[in-house]
């Protein structure tokens, strides 16, 4: 199994960290670099039966069996087909490999300290513990996931769904 | 540079419970033939290396326990009868060692009972003791007799095989010996043969023993040895010379056997030439001088240092006259007038004769003791540092290969561990001298070479390690600072360890001669030195008997060597031939040392799992060749290469995880005869192919069913011996195990010559409990299948061997859950046969795939009992929804798998598609599929490495296509089909997605 791309070539911020964003029907979000083990295209996915909806299937990762989950379908967004923009982000959580379908992958965000705000109290039917914070870019607000409490690292998932 | 045993503790652990195998092992050899002295050696062995291991590594208590089995074993090899309740201690203290052994790795406290335990053994120890004769009891006073014993071995004793030394050690156990006297009398002055034995010994015994105990002493060499034993008054004079030490007697015996530079060859007709070395006007040469020469024709030496080397000998040689004198053969006066009387030049013997003064007799003799208290010129040259290999003993002939050939590379492999620690903790010594923690690890570890080197009778290393342990045990003691002189020359030593454990590897692989290490002889002259120095003040070689006999020499007749040290090459030279021309079968047998490398089995499956990827990586690489070839017939070189050498390389992967049942097996053993005392059924029990290899995971997983189907085998199986006798077999009952390989799978059998079983009786029985209804026809498989089911015990009393029923239905469930089957062949009255066949490993299975709308399923072909397509009179409904299919006369559930599992399927009606008969746990299912694809050896993936399991699939596999493929659990999907009603599954709640993550 290759080694995870540590982002060399792109200098670290200096008090910061770097982020990979990508998006999801209009909405983007941030995933922490260091996670990413690789980008692939989309490929032929295993359905695995008797599995949550958000549950693809599973993918043949060099000689491993990875599950790929859509997040679309994890954030209750409406699904869209797959396309050849569709790309699956391989990370790590904890000692397994998750594929991640997204819509696509934007850029790495340098995300200086202070350009980091915690998430904002969005009502009661937002669930915002899967999210480390808001970073701002620009003109665009990037929503940084925690992917081990998003994947389900914490004992009790939150209910995403709105 | 800071050293952490831990890391070494678990190889330690692993070799430990090796170990503990091993010594099990030897055991139940020894009790089936309490004679085996071979099987004590190997127990005994067993549990010194444990010993030895667990002191080094830093288990004290471990090391303590280890060492009061070793202590009894000890006592059995020294010849003490081996009694049951000695064994049975013995078993216990193994099986406590076990535990200890584990405990340690988990760093645990001790198995409770270790401290009384030990306490037993340490009594069986010495209430074995007791009885034997003590050497040293001095209460017995009023008993001592004292006697005189004359040992008059005869001339041709060493020829066959019998050290006069020996006896007298034995005698000398007896009792305290008073004086030793050498008969030199029938020394032949002219024609001596340095192999024969000529000597007799008289020697004053005190001792509470009866005369016949002394003389049993004797009693198998009769023929070759006289001996006489004269009780004589306790008040008369001794009459012999006094102030000859015992330790003589071992000299003398040296000297003879070892014939090397002390014999006194040149004591012959002109004692004048004898006598004097720097007198050249002798006829015969005496032996150093030619020695000398030789090396010097040799090249070894130049002319001034072979000079240099005889006159320090000659120096170190003590001089006739003080011998006299302390003999008490020449009074000082006399000596003088001797002295004066040499003025013309005249050697001593000469002038002490002339005299008068002196017999011939008496010089013979003083020259006798001359010699031997001379250090051989070999000893000379070390000191000087000229020469080694006269200084280490010979190297160890072959036939210690031959007895010890796989313990050598153990040995060589511990050794470099042992001397990589030592290397480690002697930095930590040069940076801080004072560091006592260090220092005692590097102790330990030459300790531990240095015993088990004896053990295997290396004597260089021997050597070597021991010297180097007395200077360590110097700096312990203080009197050394290890800094400086003393610091280099351990780790000079620690590179000649690593030096000679090479030079054993590459002797014990090819038996090709050994070069010698030239610094050796310097290193050890060096090492004596400095021990030397720091022990004694002044030690010059002088008449004192007791000084520097260099434990090179005591080592020498270990190995008797005719060659003259000086000349190495020929033994090695001659004795690989002879070896090599006339056992070469035994060499491939495996005798030669095998090296072995320790895995992390992480690292392995690693390894495993990469090469799988390879071989899938390899078949896509191949298919798409041919899609973008279609047509062409192109023709690929490379590719059918690539194909073999991976698939080469995935069986090599396999087999990297194949391990012996031997250990499993062993087990078996030691619980039947358990078992065998506890129900006082004598058994005889044989095992069969406990070389065959199977999985890890197998072998380890095996264990548990064997175990129930052995305790139900002797509990349930075999008879009371009264009952044998009365049906007319013999009372001891019989019980074989085997493994073999059939057809790519490995059968494991077990069968006993009981009372077989009752088939009405197991049918009443399973009406009674309702597990099968009354009337029902089974046929014999199925009715003897009932002994595997929950509950189900025939046994009339639950005792605590066997018979609560739930035995044989963890056997059926744990080798299915290898994948696994078992069958039943049994006959009343004459005996049970199971068969279990296992597949050779979990990580390939062989698989059936099948079809299912547009993906691919794989069931285990090992519960595929047929497919076939269902005529519409075959299908049943019940209850409007439960399905059922007729086959043969026999109503099977129906499950459709493409409703199980919540997929789409091409076909659902079973009449077009296909159902594939399969048995789980003794039950048939009927599954509904599109079509069969074909069958494949599956190399099977768990999901729970990247998600969790997943109801109804044992795993995943990955196909030629790179596709990945579910593998069906049948059973899982059985357990889906009756929560479900028959009905369509509901899907995990979206919530404990990857619920075990945490």
């Amino acid at each position: 199994m290759s080694a995870p791309d540590k982002g060399e070539p792109i200098g670290f911020a200096a008090d910061g960290s770097q982020f990979l964003t990508f998006q999801l029907a209009n909405e983007e979000y941030g995933l922490e670099i260091l996670r990413v083990q690789e980008i692939k295209g989309f490929s032929k996915i295993t359905p695995l039966p008797n599995t949550p909806s958000e549950v693809k299937g599973v993918m043949n990762l060099r000689g491993a069996v990875v599950p790929i989950i859509d997040l679309r379908t994890r954030f209750g967004l409406p699904n869209s087909d797959y396309d050849r923009f569709t790309v699956i982000i391989v990370v790590t959580v904890g000692p397994k490999v998750v594929g991640l379908v997204v819509d696509a992958v934007s850029d790495v965000l340098n995300v200086a300290a202070g350009e980091m705000v915690s998430t904002p109290d969005l009502g009661p039917g937002v669930d915002t513990s899967y999210l480390t914070g808001i970073a701002r870019s620009g003109e665009r607000l990037v929503s940084l996931l925690n992917i081990d409490r998003l994947i389900g690292f914490s004992a009790d998932v939150p209910a995403l769904t709105v | 540079m800071n050293f952490d045993p831990r890391q070494y503790q678990a190889i330690f652990c692993d070799e430990a419970a090796e170990h503990v195998v091993l010594l099990e092992a030897a055991l139940l050899r020894l009790e089936a033939d309490p004679a085996d002295g071979e099987a004590v050696g190997e127990a005994f062995r067993a549990a010194h290396t444990v010993k030895g291991g667990a002191d080094a590594i830093g288990f004290p208590g471990l090391a303590k326990f280890t060492h009061g089995l070793e202590e009894l074993l000890g006592r059995l090899r020294g010849g003490v009868a081996v009694t049951r309740q000695a064994l049975d201690l013995l078993l216990e203290g193994c099986d406590c060692l076990g535990r200890y052994v584990s405990a340690c790795r988990s760093d645990g406290p001790p198995p409770a009972g270790v401290d009384e335990l030990l306490a037993r053994l340490r009594k069986g120890t010495d209430g074995d003791r007791l009885p034997d004769p003590p050497s040293q009891e001095p209460s017995a006073a009023a008993k001592r007799n004292r006697y005189t014993v004359t040992i008059d071995p005869h001339t041709d004793a060493f020829l066959c095989g019998l050290d006069p030394l020996r006896l007298i050690r034995e005698v000398a156990a007896l009792g305290t010996v008073g004086h030793v006297d050498v008969e030199v009398s029938r020394l032949p002055l002219d024609c001596m043969e340095p192999e024969w034995c000529y000597l007799a010994w008289t020697l004053t015994l005190d001792t509470d023993q009866p005369p016949s105990v002394i003389e049993e002493v004797f009693e198998f060499a009769r023929e070759k040895v006289r001996v006489t034993v004269t009780p004589i008054a306790e008040e008369a004079p001794v009459t012999i010379q006094p102030g000859v030490p015992e330790p003589l007697a071992g000299k003398h015996s040296h000297n003879g056997s070892e014939s090397q530079s002390g014999s006194p060859l040149h004591v012959p007709k002109s004692l004048a030439a004898g006598l004097s070395v720097n007198s050249p006007t002798g006829v015969s040469v005496p032996e150093p001088i030619a020695m000398a020469v030789s090396l010097v024709e040799r090249g070894t030496l130049t002319a001034e240092q072979a000079l240099d080397a005889l006159n320090r000998q000659r120096l170190a040689r003590p001089m006739l006259g003080a011998i006299a004198v302390q003999l008490g053969h020449l009074s000082d006066v006399r000596l003088k007038e001797i002295l004066a009387g040499m003025d013309g030049g005249q050697p001593f013997g000469v002038v002490a004769m002339h005299m008068g003064y002196l017999t011939e007799d008496v010089l013979a003799k003083l020259f006798m003791y001359q010699e031997w208290n001379t250090p051989p010129l070999t000893d000379v040259l070390a000191m000087a540092g000229l020469m080694s290999n006269t200084v280490a003993p010979p190297p160890p002939d072959l036939s210690v290969l031959d007895d010890y050939g796989p313990m050598i590379g153990e040995f060589c492999q511990e050794a470099d561990e042992h001397l990589e620690t030592a290397d480690r903790h002697l930095l930590t010594i040069d940076a801080d001298p004072t560091n006592a923690e260090a220092l005692n690890a590097v102790y330990r570890g030459f300790h531990t070479i240095k015993g088990v080197s004896s053990m295997l009778g290396l004597a260089i290393v021997q050597t070597l390690a021991h010297e180097a342990e007395s200077l360590l045990n110097l700096a312990r003691e203080g009197t050394v600072t290890l800094k400086g002189k003393p610091l280099d020359l351990v780790f000079l030593s620690t590179d000649a360890l690593k030096w000679q454990i090479r030079r054993i590897r590459k002797w014990a692989e090819d038996r090709a001669p050994m070069d010698e290490d030239p610094g050796l002889g310097i290193l050890l002259a060096d090492l004596r030195a400095t021990v030397a120095g720091q022990t004694v003040s002044q030690q010059h070689p002088g008449p004192a008997p007791s000084v520097t006999p260099p434990p090179a020499r005591a080592h020498a007749p270990v190995v008797p060597s005719e060659s003259s040290p000086a000349s190495p090459p020929p033994p090695p030279k001659a004795e690989p031939v002879a070896a090599k021309a006339e056992p070469p079968a035994r060499r491939d047998g495996g005798n030669t040392s095998k090296e072995t490398v320790r895995v992390d089995k992480d690292r392995l499956d690693k390894l495993i799992n990469t090469i799988g990827e390879l071989v899938i990586a390899q078949s896509m690489a191949q298919q798409e060749f041919d899609e973008l070839n279609g047509g062409t017939g192109a023709m690929s070189l490379a590719l059918p290469e690539l194909s073999k050498i991976s698939r080469d390389l995935q069986e090599l992967s396999l087999s990297l995880r194949m391990v012996p049942l031997q250990g499993t097996f062993q087990k078996m053993a030691r619980l039947v005869r358990d078992l065998s005392r506890k129900m006082d059924k004598p058994v005889e029990f044989e095992l069969h192919g406990e070389e065959t290899e199977l999985d890890k995971t197998v072998v380890d997983q095996l264990g548990d069913p064997l175990m129930h189907m052995v305790r139900n085998a002797v509990d349930h199986g075999l008879e009371d011996p009264a009952e044998r006798v009365a049906a007319g077999k013999p009372a001891e009952g019989r019980v074989v195990l085997k493994a073999y390989h059939q057809g790519g799978s490995v059968y494991v059998e077990l069968s006993d010559d009981g009372k077989g079983m009752d088939r009405e009786r197991l049918v009443r029985k399973a009406v009674e409990k309702g597990i099968v209804q009354e009337g029902q026809r089974l046929s014999d498989a199925e009715a003897y299948a009932l002994i595997f089911a929950p509950g189900f015990s025939t046994a009339k009393a639950v005792t605590d061997v066997s018979g609560r029923g739930v035995g044989m239905d963890v056997v059926r469930r744990n080798v299915e859950a290898l994948q696994g089957n078992i069958l039943i062949n049994t006959k009343l009255g004459s005996g049970t046969t199971f068969t279990i066949r296992l597949p050779l490993t979990l990580a390939i299975m062989d698989g059936l795939m099948v079809s299912l709308g547009e993906d691919v399923y794989v069931l285990p072909l090992l519960s595929v009992i047929e497919s076939f397509r269902p005529r519409p009179a075959d299908l049943h409904t019940i209850a409007a929804r439960g399905e059922a299919v007729t086959v043969r006369g026999e109503v099977v559930p129906l499950l459709r798998l493409h409703q199980l599992l919540g997929r789409p399927a091409r076909m659902t009606d079973p009449c077009q598609a296909l159902v594939v008969l399969m048995e789980a746990q003794g039950k048939k299912h009927a599954l509904l599929v599109d079509e069969l694809l074909g069958q494949m050896q599956a190399v099977v993936k768990s999901l729970d490495s990247n998600y969790k399991r997943v109801d109804g699939l044992a795993g995943a596999t990955i196909l030629g296509d790179g596709r990945v493929a579910m593998i069906i659990d049948i059973h899982g999907l059985t357990q889906l089909h009756t929560q479900s009603g028959g009905g369509v599954m509901v899907p995990a709640a979206p919530d404990d997605l990857f619920g075990d993550l945490a």
